[in-house]
């Protein structure tokens, strides 16, 4: 490795910096550095790298606020903040060539490693909070999702039109989930605790009860806060996640079961402004939705 | 594509010399958005940081369009890491040169400085060894991406804690870097105010070592006094001190195009403050540009 290689250790990871002060010939022999190039880390002020040290700590924390904003206060009110300086101590982030943001990959990085501190109830609501505010990051990151969610913007009046006009065919439509939209279940009300804590209230993370939660994200960008979470039924998250692929709405429906056949109508009709599944074609069948992907037009926006 | 390595520096004040004469602008910060739309005969040119929008978000794109109907817009790069050891990210590259057509821009910058190293991507402006290899180094590399996005690069100084001991003064290091290519500078006067009071020398010889005929753009600021050190945190108003070196080489930058006041944090509530700053430059640009 370079001298600039070796630099960037010491920067980025405290236990390099320790061992440049105390093993420094580890250090030169890890790093494969000449005596020269040794005697050039020995030189620098100790006291000015661990300054510097502390600035790429810091912005590397202020890239987890910017993305895990609620995250970070309910680490406040648990009273783990310290797990933010262990995460930046014990690790840092890849180059990744063509990336033009670190602030994602930090967060990513970051709720992977609440998970692997999940150990007791309040660890495990962080880390599913954690979680809830990363689909919300990556989806309002995700270019795909904007474009879909643009052309649902752009064929609004026409979608209203198709929508009414198809409305009592509501269980023979060809549909699939919008690349707008993102499904995920998590093991707490975490929904409660993020809008709870977006309002700049007080709480116990352990007011939030272990239950299975579904939730549905959708951007939409006219809304000021363009992602917006929905609380989903069991059920309903079922028939979505089916739809990840093209779908008939019949196949819908059938996963609700004939019991639950007429909720998951209302359910499929009842959303129709939410802009969650679009539609493809009427009269759904094996082969109603043809061989390309240009059928793939946002024309009717559905349900949930 | 490496273009030929010549260093002229009469050809390249020619090219800056052509360049249009933006007059003094604000970095365009989400948080002084609403701020820079009620103000927005005060702001002659926003500057705008180039990853923001780089992974061509649609509302990220059409955000920026609503700017450029308005205002003259320049980007400003933080991640090139034109001082990392090895090749410019292609990729980053490829980025950056369709968000420079995309805007249209007269010219782009970035730092002299590295980010990344060793596959540890640092997220923090880093100083370089100050040595005549490196400088060419950095030349080439300036000079091949100036090249491929066919518009002039100015290189910026950084705001350093951490001093690496190295042949050369930073000022004789930039003047090394732009002998040996024909790209610009962006010449931030905070961050040689702090690195003169971090760093123990005198603005002024320093100001008048580097080649201000290569100066394009200049970068105001205001930093904070820390425990060690003095930060570069553009969280206050542009010290005296600052406007004091723009007076200086104001009349020494014959091929200056635009000011930008940078501000990241402690915004202020009203745009007043900012609105002091601009007109402070622009009094002392106006007695030069008219």
């Amino acid at each position: 490795m370079s001298l600039q290689a070796a630099l960037a250790f010491v920067l980025a990871n405290d236990q390099t910096r320790e061992k440049l002060r105390d093993r420094p010939l580890e250090v030169q022999r890890n790093f494969g550095l000449d005596d020269e190039e040794m005697s050039f880390l020995l030189s620098l002020d100790p006291k000015r790298l661990a300054l510097s040290a502390a600035i790429c700590k810091g912005r590397r924390l202020d890239r987890i606020r910017w993305g895990l904003p609620a995250t970070i206060t309910a680490l406040k009110l648990a009273q783990r903040e310290s797990l933010l300086n262990t995460f930046v101590r014990a690790s840092w982030p890849e180059v990744k060539l063509g990336e033009t943001s670190l602030a994602p990959r930090e967060c990513h990085l970051f709720t992977n490693y609440l998970h692997t501190c999940e150990h007791d109830e309040i660890s495990a609501v962080l880390s599913n909070l954690a979680d809830f505010e990363l689909a919300q990051l990556d989806l309002s990151l995700s270019c795909e999702a904007s474009l879909c969610a643009q052309q649902l913007r752009e064929h609004a009046t026409e979608t209203r039109t198709l929508i009414n006009g198809h409305i009592n065919k509501i269980d023979s439509l060809q549909v699939v989930l919008g690349k707008h939209v993102q499904l995920k279940r998590f093991n707490y009300d975490v929904m409660s605790l993020y809008q709870t804590l977006r309002r700049g209230l007080q709480c116990s993370l352990l007011k939030f009860r272990a239950i299975d939660n579904y939730v549905t994200f959708v951007k939409n960008l006219q809304m000021r806060q363009s992602i917006v979470p929905y609380r989903t039924g069991e059920i309903l998250f079922k028939m979505l996640n089916h739809c990840k692929q093209p779908c008939s709405t019949a196949e819908m429906l059938a996963i609700a079961g004939p019991a639950n056949e007429q909720l998951a109508i209302d359910a499929l009709r009842d959303s129709l402004h939410r802009s969650v599944l679009l539609f493809l074609h009427v009269n759904a069948g094996p082969t109603a939705l043809g061989p390309t992907k240009s059928r793939l037009v946002p024309t009717l926006r559905l349900t949930m | 594509m490496v273009t030929d390595m010549v260093g002229s520096s009469t050809n390249s004040n020619r090219g800056l010399a052509s360049l249009p004469f933006l007059g003094v602008g604000l970095a365009f910060r989400q948080a002084l958005e609403q701020q820079i739309w009620a103000n927005q005969a005060s702001v002659g040119w926003l500057e705008v940081t180039a990853e923001h929008y780089m992974s061509g978000l649609p509302e990220c794109m059409e955000a920026l369009r609503k700017l450029l109907r308005a205002f003259p817009v320049i980007p400003h790069g933080i991640e090139l890491s034109i001082g990392s050891d090895g090749d410019l990210d292609c990729a980053y590259v490829t980025s950056l040169a369709k968000l420079i057509e995309e805007i249209n821009a007269p010219w782009f910058s970035d730092h002299l400085c590295f980010t990344k190293a060793g596959g540890i991507a640092l997220g923090q402006l880093m100083p370089l060894p100050r040595t005549r290899e490196c400088a060419m180094t950095v030349a080439r590399k300036a000079q091949s991406l100036q090249g491929e996005v066919g518009i002039p690069f100015l290189l910026e100084n950084i705001a350093y804690y951490l001093d690496l001991p190295s042949e050369l003064s930073e000022a004789q290091f930039i003047s090394e870097v732009m002998e040996h290519c024909e790209c610009g500078l962006l010449l931030d006067l905070t961050n040689v105010f702090i690195n003169s009071l971090n760093h123990r020398f005198d603005t002024l010889v320093f100001v008048d070592s580097i080649p201000l005929e290569r100066v394009v753009q200049i970068h105001l600021a205001g930093g904070e006094p820390s425990q060690a050190v003095f930060m570069d945190s553009h969280s206050a108003p542009v010290h005296e001190e600052v406007f004091g070196l723009l007076r200086y080489v104001s009349d020494r930058t014959p091929n200056l195009k635009g000011i930008s006041i940078e501000r990241d944090g402690n915004f202020p509530a009203s745009f007043c403050e900012l609105e002091c700053d601009l007109e402070a430059a622009q009094k002392i640009s106006a007695v030069l540009y008219g």
